[in-house]
């Protein structure tokens, strides 16, 4: 059952970066400010946002691998153990892979025999028992991500926190891992995942915090996060061109209450996402779009977690909706 | 966004789980053994560290000097040998400091030192625990050095050498926290070996291995006087000859107290990691 008292808890949290000396005379920016949250037990928090939002500030923060300029942070209750699994390479070359498993367990305080047990369980449950005597120097990219993510979960932590932990991973392996932390959440622990999989953080994950800009631009429960845009639908449309919109189009699609969602890195460039009030007619938005674009194709989805991250991520660029003023539900 | 909750001084707040057990000796075990397998993991590079260095070094290069200088003064050809004997096992301390430097730098630099934090390890544990290995490898040079000065001739009094030993092994944590101390500072691999490149050679020859300090010219009495090493020199020649070791003695130990306690601070309150993503 979920400890009621075991928290992970900020409180005006920031962080800015002497990246400039101070005669400089220039402004050292915050990577992170005034970040007020408790983060329950018993959840799977998918921690989004975009590049240089402050998401591995912040999970470095939780795991007092650097300071705060300002605020404090902890877990509750004193002694709750964490696992940490970072987005940068973190393993001991001089060790093999069983020895930096058996390091997290060892590390924990975990007897010898127990650790030995520990290890080989961590290690199954990520395929790399026929690894586990390897150098590591001699494995692959997502070998080493699975290395890390079994010392994470080796000693059975009350909260687990892991940056990009998916990077490297095959599809099989992403579900897998994903699913046992699910496990996990429901166990009691408290789980944060940063990463830019949305597709696989949908299925999985029941909270979503966002950071945009350092700061938080929301936290809720994801149905609740992706229920923001339960009135509207997505438009996927594919056009000839890969040219910019016109500002008269843009001002078109504006009175209509329809909004232009920023792509997402991957997408292609002739394609245009437009979000819009749930059964508008086709033929009322090809009629906006058609005098400046020709449009070979539709396709209409219903808004999920990718949207949903895509609006509230830009916000400042594309209103995200109409209670977009109100993202602040910490 | 507009933050309603009200501002609360870190002081009141729970700490850091990083910022806590600075005194602690927690995890000590698991991190000296985690040190030893890594030690023992480079078995290519054992022999040439703890046999094939220190014997050519002091049966080749130090008996060629003393050699040298005995047939120049008409003097005893053991007497220069017996003299390097204990700067040269200090030397041999000393040398675990480059290492160190790799292996700190390594923690620091990929999270690794805020791993074993995180997961409990104190800071004095963790400090202590990085000098096990160096006073491994340090006995094993000495008894590679011991098995060939004997037969070489030099003069060994059995309780002072133990006790030179001894007192060499304590002192050399000193480099050890130094290493831990300056990794801090460090923040790419370039300063890394800027900084070894800087330190070690004249370190090693601005310290009375070779030569006697007061027979040295001025500049290098002064210079001497400013290296750490100079005073476990002197400190370990003196219990080596069965003197008091005096000021030597306290200098070098002041010097390897403060540095613990510098390095201690430097991983329970400094950024743990080496880089930042």
């Amino acid at each position: 059952m979920p400890s009621p008292a075991l928290t992970l808890r900020t409180r005006d949290l920031g962080k800015r970066y002497s990246t400039a000396p101070a005669s400089s005379g220039l402004e050292r920016p915050w990577a992170l400010r005034h970040v007020t949250l408790d983060l329950p037990a018993g959840s799977l928090i998918a921690l989004l946002g975009p590049n240089g939002a402050g998401k591995s500030t912040f999970i470095h923060l939780l795991c007092g691998a650097i300071a705060p300029t300002e605020g404090a942070v902890g877990a509750l209750p004193p002694g709750t153990r964490l696992g940490w699994c970072s987005q940068q390479q973190a393993i001991d070359w001089y060790l093999n892979v069983w020895e930096n498993v058996l390091m997290g367990a060892r590390l924990s305080g975990i007897g010898r025999a127990e650790s030995q047990r520990l290890t080989q369980r961590a290690l199954e449950a990520v395929h790399l028992t026929d690894k586990a005597y390897a150098q590591t120097d001699t494995l692959s990219g997502g070998q080493l991500q699975r290395v890390q993510i079994a010392r994470a979960l080796v000693a059975r932590p009350d909260i687990l926190i892991l940056d990009e932990p998916t990077v490297g991973l095959d599809i099989e392996a992403a579900e897998s891992l994903l699913a046992e932390l699910r496990r996990r959440a429901d166990a009691g622990t408290l789980v944060l995942v940063s990463s830019h999989d949305l597709g696989l953080l949908e299925r999985w994950c029941n909270q979503v915090l966002l950071l945009a800009n350092g700061q938080v631009a929301a936290f809720e429960p994801r149905d609740a996060f992706m229920h923001r845009f339960a009135g509207a639908e997505t438009l996927e449309l594919t056009r000839s061109q890969a040219a910019a919109l016109p500002d008269r189009t843009h001002g078109r699609l504006r009175e209509a209450g329809i909004t232009v969602v920023p792509p997402a890195p991957d997408t292609r460039p002739e394609v245009l996402i437009l979000q819009v009030p749930r059964g508008t007619p086709l033929g009322t938005v090809l009629a906006l779009i058609e005098p400046d674009a020709t449009v070979l194709d539709v396709q209409r989805r219903t808004p999920g977690l990718r949207e949903a991250y895509l609006a509230l991520a830009g916000v400042g660029t594309a209103p995200a909706s109409p209670n977009a003023n109100d993202l602040t539900s910490v | 966004m507009a933050n309603a909750t009200p501002r609360i001084a870190p002081s009141a707040f729970i700490p850091r789980a990083t910022e806590t057990r600075r005194w602690s000796l927690a995890r000590f075990a698991p991190i000296a053994e985690i040190e030893l397998k890594g030690f023992l993991q480079t078995k290519s590079g054992l022999l040439g560290d703890l046999l094939v260095g220190p014997i050519v070094w002091f049966a080749l290069f130090a008996a060629g000097i003393g050699g040298t200088i005995s047939t120049a003064t008409d003097g005893d050809p053991h007497a220069y040998l017996t003299f390097v004997l204990p700067g040269f096992l200090v030397l041999q301390g000393f040398g675990g400091f480059t290492r160190m430097i790799y292996r700190t730098t390594i923690d620091r630099k990929w999270g690794l030192l805020a791993l074993k934090r995180l997961l409990g390890a104190g800071g004095l544990g963790y400090v202590l625990a990085l000098m096990t290995v160096p006073v491994i490898g340090f006995l094993a040079r000495a008894a590679a050095i011991t098995a060939v000065a004997v037969p070489m001739g030099v003069t060994i009094a059995p309780g002072p050498y133990a006790l030179a030993i001894a007192l060499t092994s304590v002192l050399l944590s000193f480099w050890t926290a130094l290493a831990i101390l300056l990794t801090s500072l460090i923040r790419t691999y370039q300063q890394r070996d800027v900084l070894l490149g800087i330190i070690v050679l004249p370190m090693t020859f601005a310290a009375p291995v070779f030569y006697a300090l007061d027979a040295a010219p001025a500049y290098l009495r002064v210079i001497a006087l400013l290296n750490p090493l100079s005073y476990q020199v002197m400190a370990v020649r003196h219990v080596f000859n069965g003197e008091n070791p005096g000021w030597w003695l306290a200098g070098a130990l002041a010097a390897t107290v403060a540095a613990i306690v510098a390095a201690v601070f430097s991983v329970t309150r400094g950024e743990l990691l080496g880089q930042e993503g």
